[in-house]
């Protein structure tokens, strides 16, 4: 008797079920170089954070946001791949995981407030491009988000469907962030009148 | 600790991480985890992680652009 072998194209292998997605579009622009001065302050920081409770494994990562993919990726892999001992596992990550979303935050937090100092230097003229650029970035940051959002709830069913539904209603609180906005610099600014 | 209870702190510990999700919202979510089966849960969460990188990759992304920017116009000024 023939067996029937399955046809798989190039792009799919068996564990792909357990794969992220492609990347969602859209993209938002590359990063230009960096002012030397602002790039120093920042390798300044990141040089005082611990990216892991483990010392071995500093230095271990480009930058906290590399250090936080991959616990989040471990954590993902422990519960899709359900292998033998993954929940004592995934219980031992968690320590992990609060210690570098703690890094991570703050890596997010000082840098947008390095960049919130820059904003604050800009002559009153630059202002206005620079808050209608700051919009157009918020929009793509949500609308990545909203992406992410739809997929997840494309690829489920039933009681998870819904969950992803009512995540989904939420977007502009969902993608908002903790960040303080150019338009809080300017506002403050303002009232300050220092340069006005 | 059972495998249905460490799910749904699971789905919490992801949701936490959310910054900008408001309190009302978290809860809401949680209520619909109760009636969940182990299988619901770890469907849920897989996807959960996916959008947690998303999104802290969207919050690097952002900052890193507004970061540019201000260079750009810095030397385009000089």
């Amino acid at each position: 008797m023939k067996l029937k072998q399955k046809k798989m194209t190039t792009h799919q292998t068996p564990e792909d079920k357990n794969q992220y997605p492609e990347p969602i579009a859209p993209k938002l622009p590359e990063s230009l170089a960096m002012d030397p001065k602002i790039q120093t302050e920042r390798d300044n920081i990141q040089g005082k954070v611990l990216y892991s409770s483990k010392p071995e494994e500093e230095g271990k990562f480009a930058n906290p946001l590399e250090a936080y993919k991959e616990i989040n990726d471990q954590q993902f892999a422990e519960i899709a791949e359900g292998k033998p001992g993954w929940f004592q596992r995934a219980l031992t990550n968690r320590e992990l995981l609060k210690a570098r979303k703690k890094t991570v935050t703050d890596d997010i937090l000082n840098k947008n407030e390095a960049a919130n100092r820059h904003f604050s230097l800009l002559h009153d003229k630059q202002i206005k491009d620079a808050l209608k650029q700051e919009t157009e970035l918020e929009a793509l940051k949500k609308e990545k988000i909203k992406a992410a959002v739809k997929t997840a709830h494309a690829k489920t069913t039933g009681k998870v469907q819904n969950f992803f539904a009512a995540l989904g209603g939420a977007p502009a609180a969902f993608a908002a962030g903790a960040i303080n906005t150019w338009q809080n610099v300017r506002d403050e600014r303002k009232k300050t009148n220092l340069h006005n | 600790m059972d495998k249905i209870k460490f799910l749904k702190e699971e789905v919490e510990l992801v949701l936490d991480s959310f910054e900008g999700l408001n309190k009302d919202k978290k809860e809401e979510l949680m209520i619909q985890t109760e009636n969940m089966t182990e299988e619901n849960l770890l469907e849920l969460l897989k996807n959960l992680y996916r959008i947690r990188r998303d999104f802290i990759q969207a919050e690097y992304d952002i900052v890193n652009a507004k970061d540019g920017y201000l260079t750009n116009l810095n030397t385009s000024n000089e």
